[in-house]
């Protein structure tokens, strides 16, 4: 690979442009010819028998073109557990579930329709709580599973735990042990574009979705199961992702309006859009789960931490989506934050009537990090031992291997700890107390672990990437990742111009289509730069490989060529003494800047030949020849035994801690931010704005979590549906300096040294803001989001 | 969401406006007046009693002077905020007009929308088909009160920022209409629940607010309760006005909102005489907090919001003796 001239450099995005002049063109943009508008009539119960629906009013309205429900279409059905529908037959299981759809001319028409069709409802007891479900005699959210058979509880199938030592024994040995129970709320993720499709059928019968996604070939797959439901087993179904206003894990499942726009599509023969304002985005598309963490951790009477054990109850709500799987990625820090020897997890994830959940940025960690890193301080004051004195005692190190049998490759902790605690004046202010007036000042930390090498949890774990070079010089590169502002485009752009040796303003990243791009998993799992960019250097290393090949025979002519036309307009043109014919080898070739050169030629600019000239010389030869190429990287990563909880499921780990001053008013309850640093271990600096953008982001959302953000529910019904009343951090609230460390570690699996950081970012924060709070007035808090009025109630109590 | 269908009018004088507001009364047709439309258009959107005629200022000329006097209906919240005259005279009104949403709202936003700005509450500021899922209340469509489900009146919040500060200063709003034009004291104009809020005729233009100058000897402030420090209605805002006489309170006038259906002033509170000191803050904020109701229809638990009406007008009096 040639030096790295474009990575860790700063650049402007190549979507900047059209994102900043409004020419991006988002799904709410996109229109075709002919094209519908779909509208979904929604649940008014959260859990009621469906007795009848009647559509024949709204069939009657002038501009309706199809109207259908789950008695008159195929059944398809959703989730990777299979329970849930694209159209509810028999009954309704949380609000807003599909009970029809209708398609018409415009949105008016469609929404006009929704209200003429009457659904009557048999309303039937509901379960709220998961602790609730899980009891005899709770209403049953499922009476069966998707395969028929009757169930008995409200549990969802999924299993996975952890037992690794004995926890017992080490309990018995423990000279501490501070036990907590925490809870986190049930949090939307918020993107700025809301989601749609447009679902469109060929006069084959094949489909063309254009969907707001972060997994378009898993997304293929089940469309394709779908088309396989509705009697078109053998077709096709292409996805096409458009320009993406967020997603933060909302995109990670399909979902039931990209199915009913498949229907709709298909009854109507025409193109139809569905749209899904904010309030259907709050009800239906998914949010981050509500969850309960029963935690105690021990130690000796030296700090070294002897065993963690934790539990989780997880509300699901109605169906199963990824959110289910949360415990996987739970195991990360439950067995591998600090080291520590004995540790049980244990996860029950409950059907209830609420609204179902699924992924958001971080997937779990955050949820039991909250616990983890909040209830270490208690344990480091138990045991009289400084917090940061704890966190170093019981510090990851590179090489270890932790009780998920990851193997922990470079691990930049004791840096994060160390900087974080310069920059916090640690030593100065933990547990120096006052501020001005009612007011006091503390200061917290809390640490994370996340995957930062990709995280396998499904049967590939790949990334495929292709590359089509041009006779202009040109690398256009067809990649499966989804750019959702995350800023995958330009890193790809860099390391595609460093790994070929080309400049970035040669490197076109194409759109993301099932039918031109190669297969990859989606862009989770802070996974898109380690995979794309590991791709990249593949393929570079295939591509360089083919070029310079074709250089021993093209470049003495081409050179040649050059040296005739300088002749013959500088005849006294001086040519270095040098044999050009024997000295192609293809070993002997460098590509930098789109400029093919000998490494040990002659330093003069004839002497460089610029790669569209050899690219259009391998093509125009007697069997010339295009170039393109396809790489499918899989990372060195086992999928691991969830029931066991054992596995090396990433290929890399990424650290980091975040600090944090506050300021808590003791008469209000009020919290300020007077500081905040994230040390962050990222392997390796790609593209400095866009890994601060990522950061800066994480803590915002990190920010929310802590302090802000709580979809509120009454009997299974959101009170909150909207952004003045779900309270998103402003600018207001981030109004204080931020300090970013990177620390880099050079991870050698890592494209460039580097390793995954879209997620970190929100994982520590509401921990070491809660720590901050603790060493400020004393009283721990243990229920997200802390809102002034808890902090006054456990004021009252602490006295 | 889309707006529902509506008649736009246009008036570009008063005279016009009265006519086509007696014209559309005569015929029994029901309308809104829209300044800046920041709140008639949201609620429209969710369809909370639309009505097919709306009647906007926006081509009227005047109404919009700001003046240590006279403040014209049509005056921008940001203008205020910005008024070095206010700033100079009526410190607690710019803050309170600053602490009013967010800068495009503000720049939108009228102080006479903004003194008749409808009542908040979780079941009423929700789409059509939330409300209808959930049953009307009667507020909007139904019949029943889905928070205080045993009585027959409605109690969504006041969540305007200016009114308690026109309150504390005693302010006048002049009212215009197919009558004739009368003048009634804010202190009278607020009245009944959150469906009914004030005494103004259906058709009644507000166009000015009028502030004592017997009011200029007040310091005045202002402090609101919200979760974020921007696009937040208050859930409990206190406005504060004092006069000292030496070391003593010579006049104190307290006035809450985001509490109640309306905004209340607490001229019972009469701590005239008093010391100014810290023990007469804290009589003041028992006082208050004696006083102050809440109900479980916006942000923060009504407990929280209470004692921080008690504990901001604590702090408010210190800031303005001090
Ligand atoms: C997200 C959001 C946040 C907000 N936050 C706040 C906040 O923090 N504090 C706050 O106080 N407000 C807040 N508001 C409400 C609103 O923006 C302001 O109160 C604004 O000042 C209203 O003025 P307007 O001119 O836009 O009113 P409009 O919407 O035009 O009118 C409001 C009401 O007053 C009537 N009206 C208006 N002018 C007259 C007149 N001259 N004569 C007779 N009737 C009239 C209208 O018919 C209507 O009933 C918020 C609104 C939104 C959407
Ligand atoms: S207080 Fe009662 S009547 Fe008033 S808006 Fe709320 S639910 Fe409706």
């Amino acid at each position: 690979m040639t030096d790295t001239r474009y990575i860790g450099s700063h650049r402007a995005r190549p979507d900047a442009a059209d994102k900043v002049t409004g020419k991006v063109r988002y799904i709410h943009d996109i229109s075709k010819p002919g094209m519908l508008y779909g509208k979904i009539k929604r649940s008014e119960h959260a859990h009621a028998r469906i007795v009848s629906i009647d559509t024949t009013r709204a069939e009657r309205l002038p501009g309706v073109c199809a109207v259908i429900t789950g008695y008159n279409t195929p059944p398809v059905a959703v989730g990777f557990l299979r329970d849930n529908s694209a159209l509810k037959r028999d009954k309704v299981r949380h609000f807003r579930d599909e009970v029809a759809a209708v398609a018409a001319i415009d949105p008016d028409i469609a929404a006009a329709a929704i209200d003429l069709i009457e659904v009557e409802y048999e309303p039937l007891p509901c379960v709220f709580d998961p602790l609730e479900a899980l009891e005899p005699g709770a209403p049953l959210v499922h009476e069966q599973d998707a395969r028929g058979t009757s169930v008995t509880s409200n549990l969802v199938p999924m299993e996975c735990g952890h037992d690794s030592g004995d926890v017992e024994a080490a309990r018995r040995a423990a000279a501490h042990i501070v036990e907590g129970d925490y809870s986190v709320p049930l949090i939307q993720q918020s993107c700025l574009g809301t989601a749609g499709c447009i679902a469109e059928f060929d006069g084959n019968d094949n489909l063309t979705i254009t969907a707001k996604t972060q997994i378009p070939f898993l997304a293929q797959r089940d469309f394709n199961r779908a088309l396989g439901e509705m009697g078109l087993r053998g077709r096709n179904s292409r996805v096409i992702v458009p320009a993406l206003g967020g997603a933060f894990g909302s995109g990670l499942d399909t979902h039931c309006y990209e199915f009913i726009a498949i229907l709709l599509a298909h009854r109507t023969g025409r193109p139809v859009k569905i749209l899904v304002d904010r309030e259907e985005e709050f009800a239906s598309l998914s949010p981050r789960q509500s969850a309960r963490v029963k935690i105690a951790q021990g130690c000796d009477a030296q700090g070294r931490l002897l065993f963690r054990d934790i539990e989780v109850v997880q509300d699901n709500g109605a169906y199963a989506s990824w959110g289910a799987t949360f415990p996987t990625v739970m195991l990360l820090p439950v067995t591998s934050l600090y080291r520590v020897p004995n540790v049980r997890f244990t996860s029950c994830i409950v059907y209830t009537n609420n609204t179902y959940c699924q992924a958001m940025r971080g997937y779990g960690n955050p949820e039991v990090t909250w616990a983890i890193d909040s209830n270490l301080d208690d344990l480091a004051d138990a045991a009289g031992i400084d917090a940061l004195e704890m966190r170093r005692i019981n510090c990851n190190e590179p090489g270890e291997v932790t009780p998920m049998q990851m193997k922990i490759s470079t691990c930049g902790l004791r840096e994060c700890l160390d900087k974080t605690a310069e920059h916090l004046d640690w030593s100065e202010k933990r547990g120096a107390g006052s501020g001005p007036g009612q007011t006091r000042t503390g200061v917290g930390m809390a640490s994370l672990i996340h995957v930062g090498g990709s995280g396998r949890i499904y049967r590939s774990d790949a990334s495929g990437l292709t590359v089509k070079l041009d006779d202009f010089g040109n690398v256009n590169v067809f990649y499966g990742g989804v750019e959702m502002g995350q800023g995958l485009h330009a890193v790809l752009t860099m390391a595609v111009a460093d790994s070929f040796g080309v400049l970035p303003e040669h490197v076109h990243i194409n759109q993301t289509d099932t039918a031109t791009c190669p297969w990859d998993v989606g862009t989770h799992a802070s996974r898109g730069a380690f995979m794309s960019c590991n791709a990249a250097i593949l393929a570079a290393e295939k591509v360089r490989a083919r070029i310079f090949s074709a250089c021993e025979e093209l470049f003495p002519a081409e050179i040649d060529r050059a040296l005739t036309k300088l002749r013959r307009d500088d005849p006294e043109l001086g040519v270095p003494d040098f044999d050009f014919a024997a000295a192609s080898r293809a070993d002997n070739f460098e590509l930098r800047d789109s400029e093919v050169f000998l490494r040990d030629g002659p330093d003069v600019p004839w002497a460089r030949v610029p790669l569209g000239r050899i690219l259009r010389a391998m093509h125009f030869r007697r069997d010339g020849e295009m170039l393109t190429e396809s790489v499918f990287y899989d990372p060195p990563s086992d999928l691991p035994d969830w029931k066991k909880g054992i596995g090396n499921m990433s290929a890399c780990y990424t650290y980091g801690v975040q600090g944090v001053e506050v300021e808590v008013d003791e008469d209000t309850g009020e919290v300020a931010i007077k500081k905040l640093v994230s040390a962050l271990d990222v392997g390796k600096v790609l593209n400095p704005p866009a890994l601060r953008g990522q950061v800066y982001g994480g803590i915002a959302q990190g920010i929310g979590y802590a302090l802000y953000e709580e979809v509120k529910t009454e009997q299974g019904r959101i009170l909150n549906p909207n952004f003045t009343d779900y309270k998103l951090p402003t600018a207001c609230e981030m109004d204080f300096p931020i300090v970013l460390e990177f620390i880099e570690t050079d991870e050698p699996v890592g494209p460039f040294g580097a390793k995954g950081a879209g997620e970190p970012g929100l994982v520590p924060t509401a921990p070491a803001i809660a720590n901050a709070i603790q060493d400020a007035i004393g009283v721990r808090i243990r229920d997200l989001p802390i809102t002034p009025e808890k902090i006054l109630a456990a004021l009252a109590k602490r006295g | 969401m889309i707006l529902p269908t509506f008649e736009l009018h246009h008036p570009t004088t008063i005279t016009e406006l009265v006519e086509i507001a007696r014209d559309l009364t005569a015929q029994g047709e029901a309308f809104d007046y829209m300044a800046g439309g920041t709140d008639v258009l949201p609620n429209y959107k969710n369809r909370l009693n639309p009505r097919p005629h709306v009647i906007s200022l926006a081509r009227l000329a005047g109404l919009d002077e700001i003046g240590v006097d006279r403040i014209g209906a049509r005056a921008l919240v940001d203008d205020l905020a910005r008024s070095s005259v206010l700033s100079e005279h009526y410190p607690g009104l710019v803050e309170a007009a600053r602490s009013v949403s967010s800068p495009p709202l503000r720049n939108l936003g009228t102080i006479g929308g903004n003194l008749l700005l409808d009542t908040r509450c979780w079941y009423f500021n929700q789409s059509e088909f939330w409300r209808e899922s959930k049953g009307y209340c009667m507020k909007a469509d139904g019949d029943v009160c889905l928070v205080v489900p045993q009585k027959e009146i409605c109690y969504a919040t006041y969540s305007g920022d200016l009114a308690p500060v026109l309150l504390v200063l005693d302010a006048r709003v002049t009212l215009v209409g197919p009558d004739g034009e009368r003048t009634v004291p804010l202190r009278e104009f607020y009245a009944f629940d959150g469906i009914t809020r004030f005494l103004k005729g259906p058709a009644e233009l507000l166009t000015a607010v009028d502030i004592p100058s017997s009011s200029r000897e007040l310091r005045t402030g202002y402090r609101k309760l919200r979760m974020r420090d921007t696009i937040e209605y208050p859930v409990a805002g206190v406005a504060l006005a004092l006069h000292t006489d030496g070391d003593k309170v010579g006049r104190l006038e307290v006035a809450v909102t985001g509490t109640e259906a309306i905004p209340l002033w607490y001229g019972d509170l009469d701590l005239t005489g008093q010391p100014a000191t810290p023990a007469t803050a804290e009589a003041l904020q028992e006082a208050l907090v004696d006083r102050v109701t809440c109900y479980r229809n916006v942000p923060f638990p009504p407990g929280y919001r209470k004692a921080m009406t008690g504990e901001y007008a604590r702090e408010l009096f210190s800031a303005l003796v001090g």
